[in-house]
C-alpha cells in the first residue's frame, strides 16, 4: 500500500466496462482526414502511375483517453454513420474512430474498385498516421474482413480484434445462396438504417458494392484468424441471417479467442443494436486486461 | 424482446424456487445467468438448462457481497449485452424466538434476504436505466403482509422487501421500460424447512399445505410476461393477504395461535444455523417431498372420511331400522 501513484496504475481502479450515469451527453463527432498512400497492388492495376493517394475521410470521438482508442469498420457499400451509435458509447470512455472505407462514404472513390487485400492495405497506413499506440480494432459484417487483413499487416499497430457479424461462411460462399439471405437481412433493419444505407449505396454507387462483395466472396477469414496473435472477440446475434451459430463458434475455435452470442441481436448490430454491441467490447477490454495482469 | 431472446439473472438458483425459476425460463429460451453460493450445484443446473435451450453462465456469488452481486450484472452485460429480467430469490430462513436466537444469526437473515434483494437491486438498475427498461422481480413471502411467531427475521426482512420494492418502483418512474414486481408465495414445497436455521428445539414443518416451487415459478414468468405490482401465489397466500390487510389483528392473533402449532412437529432437535453461513451439501433440488407426504396424508384422510361417512350412514339406516322396527310394519302397509 503506498500512496504514490504511477499513471500506468489509474486503470487498476477504472473497469471499461460501467454503466452511463444518467442524464450523461453523448460525445459528437468531429471531422477526420487523413492521405493515404494507394496500394501498390492497386496501382499496379490501374493506369495513373506515381504519387496516387487516397484521402480517407471519417468521424473521431473524444480526444485522449487511458484505454486503446477503438476503430469501429463498416459494412459493404455503407460508411462510419452506420457505426456511429455504437462509437459514440465508446466514446464516453476513450478516442474512437470510424473511418469511411475508400471507395465508400466521402472518402475518394478509387477506380478500379479496390479488392478486401487493397482496403486492408490502405487501412493499416490509416492506422499508422491516426493513432500512436496500438488501437481496438471492430470491424462489423465486412469491415471484419478488412480488420483481420490490417491487424495481420501491421500486428503491432493493434491491441485486439472483434469480428462483429463476421461473414462469409465457407459453406455459403456464392452468390445466389447469399442474394437471398441478405433480402432476409434487410427485413430485420429498422427504417432509420434502411434511409442511410440507401444514401450510403447511392453514394458508392452499386456497381462498387457488387464488386467489393465478389472481392469479399474470395476472401477465406477462416484461414487468415488462426494466425491472429492478439486478442479476438467473435460476436453474434441470434437474429442474424448471414452469420450461423456454427460459423461463429468455428472461428472462435480457430483462433482460440472468445465468443459472445446476443440474444435478439441483428446483423448491422452497429447501428441496431449499439447498446448490446459497446457493452460487449468493453466488457472483452476488460477481460483482456484481466487476463494481462493475472499473467504478470 | 420475444421470450427468445430474453437475458434473465436468477439469484439463489441452485435450489427450491430459484431452480423452478431458471427451468421455466430454461423451457422459454433466450439467456440465463444463474448465481447462488454453490458452484457445482449450478453447474448442474446449466446442464440441465443448456438441454431445454437456454444459452446459460454460471456466476457463483453471495448475495451478502454487494460488490459480488456488481460483477455478476457487469458480467451478464458483457456476456448477452443486455439484461432484461432480474429475479431476486436469494433467502434463508431461521426459527427461533426474537429474545433467544443469537443476534449474528438474525442479523444473517435480514443481510440475506432483504441487503441480498437491495444489492441485487442497485446493481442491475444502472444498466435498466441505460438500456431505458428491464424488469425486477423479487420474490417477498406472505410474511411480507403479516407477522409470524418465532420467524422475526424472516417477516421483518420480507416486510423490508415489500417496501424496498416500492420505493425503486417509485424512483424508476422516469424511466417508462422499468418496472418492478413483488411475488408473495405462502408456504412452498423446498428445501428451506429443512435447511432454515433452528433455535425451536422442535422440528420445522410446513404449515397447511405447501404449493410446488413451479406454481411459483410461473408466476414469476407470467410476472416477466405481464408485470404486476403484487402476486400472491396459491389460495392460502392471496386469502392471508387479503385478510392481513382487512383484519390485521385477528390475522395476527390467528396466526400465533393456530399456525403456530401446525409449524413445528413433536420432535425435539438440537439448535442449527442451517445454511445461513455456509450452503448445505444438501438439497440442491426444487423440492423436499413436503407434498408428497401431504398428498399422503390427505389421501389418509380422505379414507379417513370416506370410512366415517360410511359408518355414519350405516349407523343412521341401523337407527331408522331399529326405530322402525318398532312400529307395526303391517300396519303402515295395509293402509
Amino acid at each position: 500500500m503506498t500512496a504514490l501513484t504511477r499513471p500506468g496504475e489509474v486503470r487498476d481502479l477504472a473497469h471499461d466496462l460501467r454503466p452511463l450515469p444518467p442524464g450523461v451527453e453523448l460525445p459528437g463527432p468531429e471531422e477526420h482526414t487523413v492521405a493515404v498512400p494507394a496500394p501498390a497492388a492497386w496501382r499496379s492495376r490501374t493506369d495513373v502511375h506515381g504519387s496516387a493517394s487516397w484521402r480517407i475521410r471519417g468521424l473521431r470521438w473524444g480526444t485522449r483517453s487511458v484505454r486503446p482508442p477503438i476503430v469501429l469498420v463498416h459494412g459493404l457499400g455503407v460508411a462510419a454513420r452506420m457505426v456511429a451509435p455504437t462509437a459514440r458509447r465508446l466514446a464516453t470512455g476513450g478516442l474512437v474512430f470510424a473511418p469511411d472505407l475508400p471507395g465508400c462514404g466521402r472518402s475518394d472513390k478509387p477506380r478500379p474498385v479496390p479488392t478486401i487485400p487493397e482496403l486492408g492495405e490502405a487501412l493499416a497506413a490509416w492506422l499508422r498516421a491516426s493513432t500512436s499506440g496500438p488501437a481496438v480494432l471492430v470491424g462489423v459484417s465486412m469491415g471484419s474482413q478488412v480488420v483481420l487483413d490490417v491487424a495481420l499487416r501491421v500486428p503491432a499497430a493493434v491491441h485486439a480484434v472483434v469480428l462483429a457479424s463476421p461473414i462469409v461462411e465457407p459453406a455459403r460462399r456464392r452468390w445466389r445462396s447469399q442474394l437471398w439471405r441478405w433480402q432476409v437481412e434487410q427485413a430485420t433493419q429498422s427504417l432509420r438504417l434502411r434511409a442511410i444505407q440507401a444514401g450510403d449505396y447511392r453514394r458508392a454507387g452499386i456497381g462498387r458494392v457488387l464488386r467489393t462483395f465478389s472481392s469479399a466472396l474470395s476472401e477465406r477469414p477462416e484461414e487468415t484468424v488462426g494466425r491472429l496473435r492478439v486478442p479476438v472477440l467473435v460476436c453474434r446475434g441470434t437474429r442474424d441471417p448471414l452469420v450461423s451459430d456454427g460459423w461463429a463458434r468455428d472461428l472462435r475455435a480457430r483462433c482460440g479467442g472468445d465468443l459472445v452470442t446476443l440474444p435478439g441481436v441483428v446483423h448491422a448490430m452497429s447501428h441496431d443494436n449499439p447498446v448490446e454491441l459497446s457493452r460487449v467490447v468493453l466488457g472483452f477490454l476488460d477481460r483482456i486486461e484481466r487476463r494481462r495482469r493475472a499473467g504478470e | 424482446m420475444g421470450r427468445r431472446d430474453r437475458v434473465v439473472v436468477v439469484t439463489g438458483a441452485s435450489s427450491g424456487i430459484g431452480r423452478a425459476c431458471a427451468l421455466r425460463f430454461a423451457e422459454a429460451g433466450g439467456a440465463l445467468v444463474v448465481t447462488a453460493r454453490r458452484a457445482d450445484a449450478l453447474e448442474e443446473l446449466a446442464t440441465e438448462c443448456r438441454g431445454r435451450g437456454a444459452d446459460v453462465l454460471v456466476a457463483p456469488a453471495d448475495v451478502t457481497d454487494a460488490e459480488a452481486m456488481d460483477r455478476v450484472a457487469a458480467e451478464t452485460v458483457a456476456r448477452f449485452g443486455r439484461v432484461d429480467v432480474w429475479v431476486n430469490n436469494a433467502g434463508v430462513n431461521m426459527y427461533g424466538r426474537t429474545e433467544e436466537v443469537p443476534a449474528r444469526l438474525w442479523h444473517r437473515v435480514v443481510e440475506t434476504n432483504l441487503f441480498g434483494v437491495y444489492h441485487g437491486t442497485r446493481a442491475v438498475l444502472p444498466w435498466f436505466r441505460e438500456q431505458g427498461g428491464g424488469t425486477l422481480i423479487n420474490v417477498s413471502s406472505v410474511l411480507g403482509h403479516t407477522g409470524f411467531p418465532q420467524q422475526s427475521a424472516y417477516a421483518a426482512s420480507k416486510h423490508g422487501i415489500r417496501a424496498l420494492s416500492d420505493c425503486v418502483r417509485q424512483e424508476s418512474l422516469d424511466v417508462k421500460g422499468i418496472v418492478v414486481c413483488t411475488v408473495l408465495p405462502g408456504p412452498v414445497d423446498t428445501p428451506l424447512f429443512r435447511v432454515a436455521a433452528n433455535w425451536t428445539g422442535r422440528k420445522v414443518v410446513p404449515p397447511g399445505r405447501p404449493v410446488s416451487a413451479d406454481r411459483v415459478a410461473a408466476q414469476v414468468l407470467r410476472c416477466a410476461d405481464h408485470p404486476r405490482r403484487e402476486v400472491p401465489v396459491g389460495g392460502a397466500s392471496r386469502f392471508g393477504v387479503l385478510a392481513a390487510r382487512i383484519v390485521p389483528g385477528m390475522v395476527e392473533r390467528a396466526g400465533a395461535r393456530v399456525l403456530s402449532r401446525q409449524h413445528f412437529a413433536d420432535q425435539p432437535t438440537a439448535p442449527s444455523e442451517g445454511n445461513l453461513f455456509e450452503p448445505p451439501d444438501f438439497g440442491a433440488r426444487v423440492d423436499d417431498g413436503w407434498r408428497a407426504g401431504s398428498r399422503r396424508r390427505s389421501r389418509l384422510s380422505r379414507a379417513l372420511l370416506v370410512t366415517g361417512l360410511l359408518l355414519g350412514v350405516a349407523a343412521v339406516i341401523a337407527t331408522a331400522r331399529a326405530g322402525v322396527a318398532g312400529q307395526p310394519i303391517v300396519g303402515r302397509y295395509a293402509r
